[in-house]
């Protein structure tokens, strides 16, 4: 079995390459998406451990994608962390609703996120 | 072909040299603004065509900057998990420094991409961009910026600096600082807020004038996002003769849950403002306090339709289970905004149980049956 | 008789000479204003974090209305994207105007909709409601369809006013492609006035078909077409040159019909959409403005100069006559309903205002032709020089170019999504510009007041339905052309309000 293969939608570039770079550097197999809709396609095609998406996103947004992902029988089970600006808890509610696995919202600590990680990852794994 | 140039600039010699002193003045001022407007056509051409070539080439090389400051940025971000911060500032700092960044332009985007990372990381990771920032000493540019005679520009500078915590800021910004800015602009303001421990908020008895929403929206944001900061009792604001500063605390009170602001905030139920009376009733009922209860049903009945809406409101937040003979006898009130809102509420306790009755107002299905037989 | 034209035609030459010259004067003042205007919006929104407001609760809630009529082909896409615009608090109620195509079940199959039970507070009268759908799924909690009869563009405004929940409105066309951070420059105008804005129009940016992947803006190329140049160029003098300064004085009639925020209390005391709103909302924005007037309220009505909105322009000359038709007509019927503030000196400002709009849309075109069609015929039959006639249209001609550019320039400077478009081919555009598309204009202009009978019989039955209703003011304008379908439309709605007070009491 190769390495936990991990997708990252975020649609702000830096943030986007920062995240790459660090789950890359922390041994995981790290696939990028800018946008939504990249990133359905991404999910449809392969399987994921660990999921981690933006909310704000053009077309499709994070919520909309963690309900597609909930709701296909394949990746139900799959973890998803959702990164979200501070101070929305209508968001923070409905993403639990819809059954999104953490929340990890702007500013974050890096090595907590990759501590995160790991815990979702040990649990698929 | 030649001939017919040769013609037209006869033609046009003609009337622009040796006829124009003949013609009567509102010609001779048509003929100007024919001369002016084709120099001007002329002119708007060359200036977008040159404009362009050099915001082309700016925009090229700034995503080639953008490029290398990200990567290695990156590299810094994910680089040795266990070196001191030190360590990892001592091995990257000569890096940046090869780059060109005593050139503004360059030194505006790594500027640009520390401060995004900066406001995006916390923990370690910011303390390393920060170490970083101060090491390039980065820090000199906007200090000169301070002196600017542009509000904005000083905004900018304030912003950057508290946002990288520079050292001895406060001496600095309090030389600087433009007594007479201009409220609209209050990015200064929050910034000087974000800096002055000791007593942060002072800021808010030395505006006189009254803050737009956005202003109020700007000071509340750095407020409750900067850490560390002592937050004080906002009652003591309550008395201000400023209402949006009234507002700007109300919603404090209610973000960081100031119970003992209650007694002020009854008070404040008077208040000849009715923006003011209307934020006091909904902060009161996010404090979720069931003894204020009765003071609300007391003032419904004088208030205007927006205070009665927000009153219900209140109650539902509250829910005590009290009021219900109360809401009960708001879903046959004249107005639809409070009878349908007495119904959701009455809908909502019932849900939740504390609502004791059976034979609350049938609401459901309204448009369903008035629309029945189409 | 010779002696006669030759006087005349001194006379209407001078008169033609100083008339281009006073429009000249007017025009630069604007494009003066104008451009102050836009830098002051630069410099007050430069580094301005619009996210900052996203992210807090205290930001204004936003209701966007979309009505469509039978768009089964784009209506998911455009919902979809709409969803997903940024801002936190907001909700989309999507209007259903009676479409015959499948399009309302194909939304109710794609997000999961379900029929909910909702009281309708009927502030302004609407055709009937079928029913209003809600999504059972959280990821599209934000979406209300409301299914109706159809009634038109501005009854299914109406209905989606009474539907909404929050004090702003935002109205969009669904060709619309908004900015992802489009609500965030919307709203940030009515936080920063402490005078209470009622209305905010925004500057509709053209965009190629091709550009657009996914409901983006992925690159931004040369409008394709002559007409589409044309158009483009005619729309960014007009917005950029004239009502930027216009929104500056605070004296802006013209608030696209594409893309514009609404006080909803306001527009709900003056009766809201009137069914015949046509292209730019003109009669709509003088009645709001003589309520705020009549009632002293401080209020301004604004144009946001940033980039917003993008369409995709007519291509073919057939639809830009339509548009521009009616573009006139609205001005028309609206300047005609509010005849009486036009030529009441208490309305100060929006007297002035109307006045120069009709002189501009409606007076302006009649001049222009005939001082051309006469000018020309008294010079070929020599009753006037050449000279001075070329002089004039030289003059006037060289401005028109002038002005394009100007106006290239401005959005250069400013918004710089011209970059990639090509030069060369914009210049010849504007060359070409006011020796096509101007005469072209005439004659659509000329074709446009033949579409214009008014109705008084079903005037007066509109006004009298309307105020059935205890809670909606006495319409202010009459209301033309209503036809035999909605006249059924009228007494249906009559009937389910009366059921509706039933029901309530």
């Amino acid at each position: 079995m190769g390495l936990p293969k991990i997708l990252v939608v975020e649609d702000e570039a830096l943030m986007l390459k920062a995240l790459e770079f660090r789950l890359k550097k922390d041994g995981y197999d790290v696939y990028t998406a800018k946008d939504g809709l990249e990133g359905m396609e991404q999910i449809n095609s392969q399987r994921f451990d660990l999921i981690i998406t933006d909310i704000m996103m053009p077309y499709i947004g994070g919520l909309e994608l963690l309900s597609n992902v909930r709701n296909n029988r394949e990746t139900r089970d799959t973890p998803v962390i959702i990164l979200s600006v501070m101070g929305i808890e209508q968001i923070v509610l409905q993403g639990f609703e819809l059954g999104a696995d953490d929340f990890v919202t702007k500013p974050f600590n890096l090595s907590e996120l990759s501590i995160r990680v790991r815990k979702y990852l040990k649990q698929v794994v | 072909m030649k001939d017919f140039i040769l013609h037209i600039w006869d033609y046009l010699r003609e009337i622009f040299v040796v006829r124009l002193p003949s013609f009567p003045i509102a010609i001779r001022c048509a003929l100007f603004l024919i001369v002016f407007f084709t120099t001007a056509i002329a002119e708007l051409y060359i200036f977008i065509a040159v404009q362009r070539r050099f915001l082309y080439y700016r925009l090229q090389r700034d995503t080639i900057w953008k490029n290398k400051f990200s990567n290695i940025l990156g590299n810094m971000i994910v680089y040795g998990e266990n070196e001191t911060n030190e360590a990892i500032v001592q091995h990257f700092l000569p890096r940046f420094e090869r780059m060109s960044i005593h050139r503004s332009s360059v030194r505006r985007i790594l500027v640009q991409q520390l401060l995004e990372y900066r406001e995006s990381f916390s923990g370690n990771t910011s303390q390393v961009l920060r170490d970083i920032y101060l090491g390039l000493n980065l820090d000199q540019y906007p200090k000169k910026k301070l002196r600017s005679r542009l509000a904005k520009d000083k905004a900018a500078a304030i912003r950057e600096l508290s946002l990288m915590q520079v050292p001895g800021l406060v001496d600095l910004i309090s030389a600087y600082a433009d007594k007479s800015v201009d409220v609209a602009n209050v990015d200064a303001y929050s910034a000087l807020l974000r800096l002055d421990k000791v007593n942060p908020l002072g800021v808010l008895n030395t505006i006189q004038q009254p803050l737009s929403d956005w202003g109020q929206l700007m000071l509340f944001d750095a407020i409750i996002k900067t850490p560390g900061i002592n937050i004080p009792a906002f009652s003591t604001w309550l008395a201000s003769a400023n209402d949006s500063i009234v507002l700007l605390c109300l919603k404090l009170i209610a973000h960081f849950q100031q119970h003992e602001a209650i007694p002020m905030l009854l008070n404040l139920l008077a208040h000849q403002n009715v923006e003011v009376r209307v934020w006091a009733v909904r902060v009161l009922g996010k404090l979720e306090d069931p003894l204020c209860e009765g003071e609300l049903v007391t003032i419904y009945p004088n208030e205007s339709l927006i205070v009665k809406s927000e009153i219900l409101g209140a109650l539902g937040k509250i829910a005590s289970g009290e009021q219900i003979d109360f809401l009960r006898s708001c879903t046959t009130a004249p107005e639809f905004e409070i009878r349908n809102k007495a119904r959701e509420l009455l809908k909502a306790q019932e849900k939740s149980g504390t609502m004791l009755s059976n034979n609350t107002v049938d609401s459901n299905g309204v448009l369903h049956h008035a629309l029945n037989g189409f | 008789m010779s002696g006669m034209f030759h006087t005349i035609g001194q006379i209407l030459s001078s008169v033609a000479l100083y008339y281009a010259l006073c429009l000249i004067a007017v025009y630069a003042v604007l494009a003066f204003f104008s451009g102050l205007e836009m830098k002051r919006y630069i410099l007050r929104n430069k580094g301005v974090k619009h996210r900052d407001i996203l992210s807090s609760p205290h930001a204004p809630s936003v209701s966007i209305l979309v009505p469509f009529n039978n768009q089964a082909a784009i209506v998911l896409e455009k919902v979809r994207l709409l969803l997903s615009l940024h801002y936190n608090d907001f909700e989309l109620i999507i209007i259903n105007d009676g479409s015959t195509d499948n399009s309302l079940k194909k939304l109710i199959n794609s997000f999961n909709l379900q029929r909910a039970d909702v009281l309708l507070n009927e502030r302004v009268a609407t055709a009937a409601v079928k029913g209003i759908y809600r999504s059972s799924d959280p990821a599209f909690s934000r979406l209300t369809v409301v299914d109706k009869l159809n009634g038109g563009r501005c009854d299914a405004l109406n209905a989606g006013v009474n539907v909404s929940g929050n004090e702003l409105l935002l109205c969009l066309n669904i060709n619309c492609m908004l900015e992802p951070d489009a609500l965030l420059r919307m709203v940030k105008p009515f936080m920063e006035s402490r005078i209470q804005v009622i209305a905010a129009g925004a500057v509709v940016r053209s965009i190629n078909a091709s550009d657009i992947v996914r409901g983006q803006a992925v690159a931004f190329s040369t409008p394709r077409g002559l007409q589409a140049k044309f158009q483009v160029l005619r729309h960014l003098r007009s917005s950029l040159l004239r009502h930027m300064a216009l929104s500056r004085f605070n004296s802006l009639l013209h608030v696209s019909r594409a893309v514009a925020m609404f006080h909803k209390p306001t527009l709900i005391s003056c009766g809201g959409f009137m069914p015949e709103c046509v292209e730019n909302n003109a009669e709509l924005v003088i009645r709001m403005k003589r309520y705020m007037i009549d009632n002293l309220l401080p209020h301004r009505i604004i144009l946001i100069p940033d980039k917003i909105c993008w369409l995709i322009p007519p291509g073919n000359p057939a639809a830009a006559a339509v548009q521009y038709q009616n573009s006139i007509r609205g001005t028309a019927d609206g300047l005609r309903s509010h005849a009486r503030a036009l030529f009441n000196p208490t309305y100060k400002w929006l007297a002035l205002s109307s006045a120069s709009m009709f002189f501009s849309k409606l007076i302006a075109p009649v001049i222009e032709f005939t001082l051309c069609v006469s000018l020309l015929g008294l010079a070929a039959f020599g009753y006037i020089g050449w000279q001075p006639v070329l002089i004039v249209a030289s003059m006037v001609y060289l401005f028109c170019v002038s002005m394009s550019l100007l106006a290239i320039a401005y959005e250069e400077l400013t918004f710089r999504y011209t970059l990639n478009f090509s030069l060369s081919k914009l210049f010849a555009a504007s060359i070409l510009e006011p020796l096509f598309y101007y005469p072209v204009s005439l004659m659509w202009f000329f074709g446009s007041r033949k579409g214009n009978v008014a109705q008084p019989a079903a005037t007066s039955l509109h006004v009298s339905m309307v105020t059935a209703e205890p809670q909606v003011p006495i319409a202010v304008a009459p209301v033309k052309n209503l036809n035999a379908d909605k006249f059924a439309n009228c007494e249906i709605r009559n009937l389910t309000i009366r059921n509706r007070q039933v029901l309530d009491e």
